[in-house]
């Protein structure tokens, strides 16, 4: 198709050019801001400092890029703004040119007929036919003028075209967009090595800005292969110390860094933070909208629906919350731990799992895995609830495992609140299986040495002895069952669970929902106390343990697996020692 | 509907009573407030304290924590430690003796840790009152004594 020289408007070109250094000008006031606040920042020590700092670092270098990018951008608008105005301004000119060109043609058409009518006359003189002769030459001078104008008219189309497409390749050039053209696309024909190379030299902006399939392959890569690659960028790293390029992946691809195995823990937990703030800030956004929705709504029909809405949007609010929280609640530990967000994985439902004490460096690393009703809006209660064992052995020999209380599967619904009997099968625990051996392996392929172990409450027990049994290379030294729901029949032992060691506890619980989820388990599941080759764990009949709950109820002679002074919270200590 | 089935719905009925009905016992109607949970187990933590003549150290800021698992209320921990050299099983005698005196339900229990010696250990219940529970070890001593149940939820709690 022709360009139209007299396509466009240049102010409206000019416009955008100036809201471009708009933007640039912002992003300078913004710069100073976030500068501003890390000198106001003097008295804030400590981890969250120290990420602050080197985030604060990438940002000044960043904001310059974008600036430069958006010069290169207004250079080009500013360019074409101008070309097109004079472009036209000359189709202007030639338009009129034509269009007198044209009405003398007419005029002279009419003369000529005129003229050859009286030349052509009995009474015609020398004058008529010089008249005559005249009219021709100026037909063709007009005639030389319309081609001449039809020249200068293509040729106009063409430099608007020539305009058209510099300004089209000068926004596209990697000045502005800070990537070559094309880039992306070529990303998927490279190599590994040469894929995660380019990944690790792209700015943060543009890393983020890359497609979905770029953090695919980046999730999709074996753990060793991301170990090479991570250490490759500068070491190891640590929370305070780590290379430019490791930010700028944890900043851009926090949804792919925090849950990618061979990444460093420290890592993983920064990346998920970052994934874990924003969907918590978006979940309450959403809660104060569904209210509003609730509020509004009119007649039955759209209440119910907007009731839904608002509790579903409650539910999403209230496990966020809790997850994050997990950053800061209370814990009564002997000696403080560090803590890691170790996974978080954003969907319906939200899921995730957090560390009390440091998987880059403990000596010992336990999961522990709840069972029916759990969610991430008990995040805080099952770290607490593993305090208790980690207290416990900081008393005996002053270390403790990193206890890690795991979340990372869709549990079946509390079939004594809701009536939901999808804990008597095996869906959700073969689905949260899969999971969470793939954590455990991300814990193995980054410490291939560290004592790691698995502590299992309930349905949990079902959903680890899966995990466990499906994977040899794990190398559990411990697996603890509390309350089990029971093992599947493809586990028949406790050798084929491939843990070092079993244990296994089961109280007298009041209700036995234990010995209930057993029974009723389709198909059936085992009792891992009863001649599964598990080492039981005492609990005294009910005089220590008396109900299915970790934590029991105070108001009651209640107590729980986990409760402190127990036998069973003893027994796993123990298990669970570095 | 099958065997299994009215098996399942039966149970859930009962259970969802009988734990209604825990959970109206345990609220009461007149639930306790947290100020004077946290009171009570502070008077419980201390009398614990004086029992016996330790370097105890001062009576720490509670964790604030779910009632139970999945239930609603929050119950205030106070863990206090002490990291000396002691005569476990003595002490343990000595607090045993000491909170059934006062009427709480002791249940012991002891773990041999092999290389770190032995852990011996205890929970204390009673009818509306605190909790007590311990861990003592050649290394030191660990004293929780757990509130009541009171209005709230470990939320409240979160910075």
């Amino acid at each position: 198709m022709a360009a139209d020289p007299l396509a466009g408007d240049p102010g409206a070109i000019t416009g955008l050019s100036s809201a471009l250094a708009d933007h640039q000008d912002d992003i300078r006031t913004g710069t100073h801001h976030v500068a501003s606040a890390l000198h106001d920042a003097d008295g804030w020590e400590g981890a969250s400092k120290d990420r602050f700092t080197t985030t604060v670092g990438t940002i000044a270098p960043a904001a310059q890029r974008i600036i430069s990018r958006l010069d290169a951008a207004i250079e080009v608008l500013d360019t074409y703004a101008e070309a097109v105005r004079q472009i036209q301004d000359e189709a202007e000119r030639i338009q009129a040119a034509q269009l007198t060109n044209a009405v003398d043609s007419i005029t002279n058409a009419v003369s000529m007929g005129s003229a050859q009518s009286t030349a052509a006359g009995s009474d015609a003189t020398e004058a008529d036919d010089r008249r005559v002769d005249r009219l021709q030459t100026d037909a063709g001078d007009l005639a030389a003028a319309a081609k001449r104008l039809d020249a200068e008219w293509d040729a106009l189309v063409e430099r608007r075209a020539a305009a058209d497409r510099a300004a089209a390749a000068g926004l596209t050039e990697s000045e502005v967009l800070g990537v070559a053209v094309g880039y992306a696309g070529t990303l998927a024909a490279m190599s590994d090595a040469d894929f995660l190379r380019a990944v690790a030299g792209m700015p943060p902006e543009v890393l983020a800005a890359q497609d979905q399939a770029v953090a695919d392959r980046i999730a999709g890569m074996p753990p060793e292969v991301v170990q090479a690659w991570w250490d490759g960028l500068g070491g190891r790293g640590t929370a305070g110390e780590h290379s430019a390029a490791q930010d700028a992946l944890i900043t851009a691809l926090p949804a792919v860094i925090g849950n990618l195995n061979g990444v460093p823990y420290w890592a993983r937990d920064q990346a998920n933070r970052l994934s874990a703030q924003r969907a918590y800030v978006q979940a309450a956004e959403a809660l104060v909208a569904a209210q509003e929705t609730y509020g509004k709504a009119v007649g039955r029909a759209a209440q119910a629906v907007a009731q839904r809405a608002l509790i579903a949007a409650q539910e999403r609010y209230n496990q966020l919350n809790n997850f994050v929280a997990g950053a800061r609640t209370d814990l009564n530990l002997r000696y403080p731990l560090p803590r890691q967000m170790v996974a978080f994985r954003d969907g319906e439902p939200p899921l995730g799992a957090f560390s009390v004490g440091d998987l880059d460096s403990a000596s010992s690393v336990t999961f522990l895995v709840p069972g029916m009703g759990s969610s991430l809006a008990d995040t805080t209660q099952y770290m607490r609830t593993g305090s208790t064992v980690q207290q416990s052995q900081q008393q005996m020999s002053g270390d403790a495992s990193a206890y890690v209380t795991w979340l990372g599967y869709e549990a079946p619904p509390d079939f004594v609140a809701t009536g939901d009997t999808a804990v008597f099968h095996e869906d959700s625990a073969r689905a949260g299986a899969s999971t969470l051996a793939a954590d455990l392996a991300g814990v193995r392929a980054t410490r291939p040495d560290v004592q790691l172990n698995v502590v299992a409450h309930s349905y949990g027990s079902t959903t680890a002895a899966i995990a466990l049994a499906d994977d040899a290379a794990l190398r559990i030294h411990s697996f603890v069952t509390l309350g089990s729901a029971g093992i599947p029949s493809f586990v028949p032992d406790a050798a084929a669970t491939h843990a070092a060691h079993m244990y296994a506890a089961q109280a007298d619980e009041k209700w036995g929902i234990a010995a209930f989820g057993r029974t009723f388990s389709d198909p059936h599941r085992a009792d891992p106390t009863q001649g599964f080759g598990a080492t039981e764990l005492q609990t005294d009949g009910s005089k220590t343990v008396n109900v299915h709950d970790l934590a029991a109820d105070p108001e009651s002679r209640n107590v729980g697996y986990l409760d402190s002074g127990t036998k069973t919270l003893l027994g796993t200590a123990k298990a669970t020692m570095p | 509907m099958n065997n299994l089935s009215k098996s399942l719905l039966g149970f859930v009925a009962v259970v969802g009573l009988l734990t209604t009905a825990t959970a109206c016992r345990s609220n009461g109607g007149n639930e306790m407030q947290p100020d004077e949970a946290k009171q009570n187990a502070v008077a419980f933590l201390r009398e614990t304290m004086d029992h016996e003549p330790l370097a105890w150290p001062e009576v720490p800021e509670p964790v604030a924590t779910r009632c139970a698992d999945g239930g609603d209320g929050v119950r205030f921990q106070y863990l206090v430690t002490i990291d000396q050299k002691t005569d476990p099983k003595e002490l343990a005698t000595s607090f045993e003796e000491f909170w059934r005196a006062k009427g709480l339900d002791v249940q012991p229990s002891q773990e041999d840790f092999g290389k770190y010696g032995v852990a011996y250990s205890a929970t204390a219940r009673a009818d509306g009152k605190p909790w007590g529970s311990f861990q003592f070890s050649e290394r030191g001593i660990s004293l929780y004594v757990d509130s009541q149940c009171a209005e709230g939820s470990p939320d409240d709690y979160e910075d």
